[in-house]
């Protein structure tokens, strides 16, 4: 069975728009990773200035909120390299893609403020 | 600040101290104190060894002693009987009747010690009686041990005499934790997990913030009865020491006392329920199995940034 007239330009245009989407999801995440949410561009007029305490309590809530996300991003990196590693079935693939070298794995462990074990 | 309590070396830590911190200090210490003063099993005029003593009459004890009864019947009723507080009798009858030094080695001979076992879990749910109005506690038929899950409770009221006096904070009680607000460098507090088979370096290192943070562990409080090696961790199914397969067990919750509970009652569970268990209920847990490997509930994972190589 051969494709239809109107299939080969549908694929093409699926394979232009592919890329092309891919680059602005990159570019929005780029921009997104360099600009907090909760950062106003500009300040709203008629705003009290906040306390030092306030800025402090503030700056603190956006740090942590900024390593919440940053850890969910990494564990959605993780998993999509999993995925991207994981083997595919033949038919889905025209040319197996190369296998990637495992990166070594850090020996030694970050620096830690505390410790839970024996209790 | 550190202070030996509850049978651990306690760490009080406040990152960018505010007026209040000192004060607040002083209190989270008195708060471990009050709670090891009133749950303590190895003096016997303590609120709870005299309620242990007199298990049919109602007892009015201190507030934390009340607590920590509250707290344990909830969590016997939440883990379906896996955290049983009734093994005192069977730690007792395997020679922990006092504070063992258990770093040192500790080998004990007695007839039949190792077999003197209770089995008070599976003939019926521990049911204390509790009175808010007076704070008075009824406890039944079997002796009572508070340890583990006192240390959680004064880990909980330490972390709210502390809270908002600082950037951020750290309690550590034993294999207990707490941490708020940010860490020394600005940042998320960086806890590492103990290698249960006695390494100096950690297991793992989790990345927290404003969370509890409890292991449960074989590592250090084990010794030797006539011959056989035994540890504190009694799974009340059997009266006998839990003997599941895992090393250690790490729990995240927002209650130091919650997470101490779960971290006791998967241990005890053992490797072949651990896994569904936790992802039934959620719980950020990481274990540690006996050939020292490594494995994480999927809600543990976002916290988890390091895992040694040699353990996965």
């Amino acid at each position: 069975m051969t494709d239809g007239p109107g299939h080969r330009p549908r694929l093409s245009t699926a394979a232009l728009l592919a890329p092309a989407a891919a680059a602005v999801l990159a570019g929005s995440l780029s921009w997104a990773a360099g600009h907090p949410p909760a950062a106003p561009l500009t300040k709203p007029a008629g705003t009290a200035s906040p306390t030092a305490g306030q800025t402090a309590a503030e700056r603190a809530r956006q740090t942590r909120d900024l390593q919440r996300l940053s850890n969910e991003v990494q564990s959605l990196r993780a998993e999509l390299k999993n995925l991207d590693d994981s083997p595919h079935p033949a038919s889905t693939r025209g040319t197996a893609r190369p296998t990637a070298k495992p990166k070594p794995a850090r020996t030694t462990p970050p620096p830690v403020q505390a410790t839970t074990g024996a209790s | 600040m550190t202070f030996p309590a509850m049978a651990s070396r306690v760490t009080l830590r406040v990152v960018d101290p505010g007026p209040a911190a000192s004060d607040a200090l002083a209190a989270a210490r008195r708060v471990f104190e009050r709670v090891e003063a009133a749950c303590t099993r190895f003096d016997p005029q303590s609120p709870l060894m005299r309620a242990n003593a007199h298990r049919t009459a109602w007892h009015a004890v201190p507030d934390e002693c009340y607590l920590a009864v509250a707290e344990a019947a909830r969590a016997h009723l939440e883990t379906g009987g896996l955290f049983d507080p009734r093994v005192l009798d069977t730690l007792v009858a395997l020679g922990y009747d006092r504070t063992l030094p258990f770093r040192s080695g500790v080998s004990l001979t007695g007839a039949g010690r190792a077999s003197a076992v209770r089995v008070p879990a599976g003939t019926a749910p521990w049911r204390p009686g509790l009175d808010p109005e007076s704070r008075s506690i009824r406890l039944g038929v079997d002796r009572i041990d508070l340890g583990g899950i006192g240390k959680g409770l004064a880990v909980r009221l330490a972390a709210q005499a502390l809270a908002g006096t600082g950037g951020g904070h750290l309690i550590e009680a034993g294999g207990d934790c707490h941490v708020a607000g940010h860490g020394p460098g600005g940042d998320a507090w960086q806890i590492g997990v103990e290698d249960p088979a006695g390494d100096a370096d950690p297991v793992a290192v989790l990345r927290i913030a404003d969370t509890g943070c409890a292991t449960s562990s074989l590592r250090v409080r084990s010794w030797r009865v006539d011959g056989t090696t035994v540890h504190h961790l009694i799974d009340p199914r059997t009266g006998r020491s839990a003997d599941g397969d895992l090393l250690s067990v790490t729990v995240l919750d927002p209650d130091p006392a919650r997470a101490e509970v779960w971290s006791k009652s998967l241990l005890i569970a053992g490797r072949e329920r651990i896994a569904g268990l936790a992802a039934r209920r959620r719980l950020p847990a990481l274990w540690v199995d006996e050939s020292r490997r490594v494995a994480t509930s999927a809600a543990m994972a976002p916290y988890v940034i390091w895992t040694a190589p040699d353990a996965t």
